[in-house]
């Protein structure tokens, strides 16, 4: 058996070759869960549907979960194009979060804010406007740090995002235990309330996002939308986008080009932790409270979305539906009263899909050859 | 003073040998070229396997008389094989199938950690227990006494050793270091390289895992919880590069990291200001990154390939 490089691969095979892996991933898992629930597969599959789209909040918080996740892998995707191995994005939106809930808890706490004879809109115009400026440089501090020190000494990138995500981490978890004098964040140290939530207050509301179509998520899906579209211009047609393809795919052409290189790494980073802290003031604004556990992992997945769907951000929009539709289907199945199975179990399956896709791409990168007889590679 | 230092030391030394067995483990990976982010979800797998070895071992006797030898070596061998197959997954994605090695570490995390959850919470429902989490005393006293390190840690000490002299020291550890620092000169000079890189992370892969059974068996007095082990395996990585890829200096080093782990509960400080003292592994992981990378001392960088697959036609 003899291993070749493709030359390249027409789209639709290689797309082809990646659903042909995502449905033997698909029965894989079904085979798995019939084992494991003794239920049969289709009702289990109408069991997720109906978890994941089954009402129209079920529908809403599905949305909402794609388009995070979607928005994260967008935001670490600049950065994979050029090669940058950024896996801190849990770090980057965390620290986004913790910007932001600062501005909206103190908010809160000022006498200005605490007046009631001045209108809601203005405070919130005030207090919003902050969020977004302070979660925009934590995110890109956060992205900067890395991209500084492996423009200038290159300084591992991968482990160094990685120190990062726990440095925000063990930030956060400060934070909500912190026990200010005069404002503590939490009664027990573990868990922050919703912030602005007393309603006789003058703060009360102060810093939410505004409801828009009778849902709260429905703004951060709208914005997310749009920030798909500007960033697949961005990759796809602005200057900018060319020099982090030129930069990923060769960094001494990109130098010979008369490309910074340098300057490239940390100004993509930049922007690559600024849309993450976004993120990170969407999910605050949206959830209105900090919790350690806010990200929960989602950094880490988006890293996969990106990579599974190549880059494309139209393709990170399947790849993100697939992979919230799996974990949140997985943990309705889990969750039946007759199973009553651990949670973890959706981990389980999204780990077999994402071990498949990664495999596949061996088939579309290479071809096997079973004759004997010797045939260069081109 | 004294007496501090009594009751801390031996807690250090025992939280610190997870980590020791993790970044030993993750050292001769990474030495290979392979850098394994799914440390963390093999050691969830190995602690996993060893407790359900452990589970079936202890009801089959119900309650009996344990034979010595088999409540160690059932636990132990099941802890080898889960971590093994968990290795020989990422070689055959990343080293046949060339994957990028950094997406598949983070997938074995995610799958690995999941798959430790939930054969947790499935056995402790199947024991019926009526607290979240799964003792097993009798087990456990064949490990250790539980204030003090038991066996597996001093086995970690010397696994730690070995491994160092065997890469500074032997021909096969040469050559596994040319493998990770450069596979297309190693591949020349007739060192077949996936066979190393194989070798290397399965291995790396069992050791990782015994750190996660130490954990259960001593760290733990044999109890698990899920999410117990927490994130004890991104913590054995900032040891590796804490060490410069050393795993005689991570001996002490992962004490260190084990001693801050828990001075917190140590001394009397408020809540908040705990978790301020854990963020100082991480902190002082990255300046070493740091001070390492602006040195460029050549035997303090990473090995070179790090990261990277091999394939031979596309020299």
């Amino acid at each position: 058996m003899h291993i070749i490089k493709r030359v390249g691969i027409a789209p639709w095979k290689a797309w082809m070759i990646r659903g042909i892996a995502i449905l033997m991933a698909l029965a894989v898992c079904a085979i798995i869960t019939m084992i494991v629930t003794k239920l049969n597969p289709f009702s289990v599959f109408k069991t997720m549907v109906d978890g994941t789209l089954g009402n129209s909040l079920r529908t809403w918080r599905t949305g909402y979960r794609v388009a995070i996740l979607l928005g994260i892998s967008l935001a670490v995707t600049p950065a994979f194009k050029m090669r940058f191995w950024n896996i801190g994005a849990e770090g980057q939106v965390l620290a986004g979060a913790l910007a932001a809930a600062i501005c909206m808890f103190y908010a809160g706490k000022m006498p200005f804010f605490l007046n009631p004879n001045i209108s809601l809109a203005v405070k919130d115009l005030i207090v919003i406007t902050c969020m977004l400026i302070a979660s925009i440089c934590a995110g890109a501090l956060w992205g900067f740090l890395p991209a500084f020190f492996k423009s200038r000494w290159n300084t591992n990138e991968t482990l160094f995002t990685l120190m990062m995500n726990y440095v925000a981490l063990q930030l956060v978890k400060f934070i909500i235990a912190y026990r200010d004098v005069k404002y503590p964040w939490s009664a027990n140290g573990t868990v922050v309330g919703i912030f602005n939530s007393d309603q006789k207050l003058g703060s009360y509301q102060v810093g939410w996002f505004p409801e828009v179509g009778g849902s709260r998520y429905l703004l951060p899906i709208i914005l997310i939308a749009v920030l798909t579209i500007v960033l697949y211009l961005y990759l796809k047609y602005s200057k900018h986008g060319y020099e982090i393809a030129v930069v990923g795919e060769s960094e001494r052409t990109a130098r010979y080009a008369g490309i910074k290189v340098e300057h490239v790494i940390v100004r993509t980073m930049v922007l690559s932790g600024a849309i993450c802290g976004l993120i990170g003031f969407m999910l605050v604004g949206t959830d209105r409270t900090l919790t350690d556990t806010l990200v929960d992992g989602r950094g880490y997945t988006a890293v996969m979305v990106s990579w599974m769907a190549k880059f494309n951000p139209i393709g990170m929009v399947f790849a993100a539906f697939l992979l919230v539709f799996m974990q949140l289907g997985a943990k309705e199945v889990a969750s039946l009263p007759s199973l009553n199975l651990n949670h973890s179990f959706a981990d389980i399956l999204t780990g077999i899909i994402l071990f498949f896709i990664i495999g596949c791409e061996f088939f579309i990168s290479y071809k096997l050859q079973l004759s004997r007889h010797k045939k260069q590679g081109v | 003073m004294w007496s501090f230092l009594v009751s801390f030391l031996p807690r250090a030394v025992m939280q610190g040998m997870p980590l020791l067995y993790g970044s030993t483990g993750e050292i001769l990976t990474e030495k290979a070229g392979n850098l394994n982010l799914g440390i963390p979800g093999i050691m969830y797998v190995g602690a996993i396997s060893g407790v359900i070895g452990a589970f079936f071992y202890e009801q089959a006797t119900q309650g009996g008389q344990m034979i010595g030898i088999l409540a160690v070596l059932i636990p132990l061998l099941s802890c080898l094989l889960g971590s093994f197959l968990m290795g020989l997954l990422y070689c055959f994605l990343t080293v046949t199938l060339r994957a990028n090695q950094n997406v598949t570490g983070l997938a074995m995390t995610t799958f690995g950690i999941g798959f430790g959850n939930f054969f947790g919470g499935s056995l402790i429902k199947l024991a019926h227990s009526e607290v979240p989490s799964l003792t097993f005393s009798n087990t456990c006293e064949y490990f250790g006494t539980g204030n003090y390190p038991g066996w597996l840690a001093y086995v970690g000490i010397v696994i730690a050793l070995l491994t160092s002299l065997f890469l500074r020291y032997t021909r096969t550890g040469l050559h596994l270091r040319a493998v990770g620092e450069n596979p297309a000169t190693a591949d020349a000079a007739g060192i077949n390289v996936t066979r190393y890189k194989y070798a290397a992370t399965t291995i790396g892969s069992m050791i990782a895992g015994l750190g996660g059974l130490y954990y259960v068996m001593e760290c733990a007095h044999g109890t698990w919880a899920n999410e117990g082990f927490g994130d004890r395996g991104w913590l054995a990585i900032a040891l590796v590069i804490f060490t410069i890829w050393r795993p005689s200096v991570s001996i002490l080093a992962s004490i260190l990291f084990g001693g801050l782990l828990i001075l917190s509960e140590h001394l009397s400080l408020q809540l908040g200001i705990k978790d301020l003292y854990k963020l100082a592994p991480y902190v002082v992981t990255l300046l070493v990154l740091i001070i390492v990378s602006l040195r460029k001392k050549r035997e303090d960088q990473p090995p070179q390939s790090l990261g990277l697959a091999y394939f031979r036609e596309e020299r």
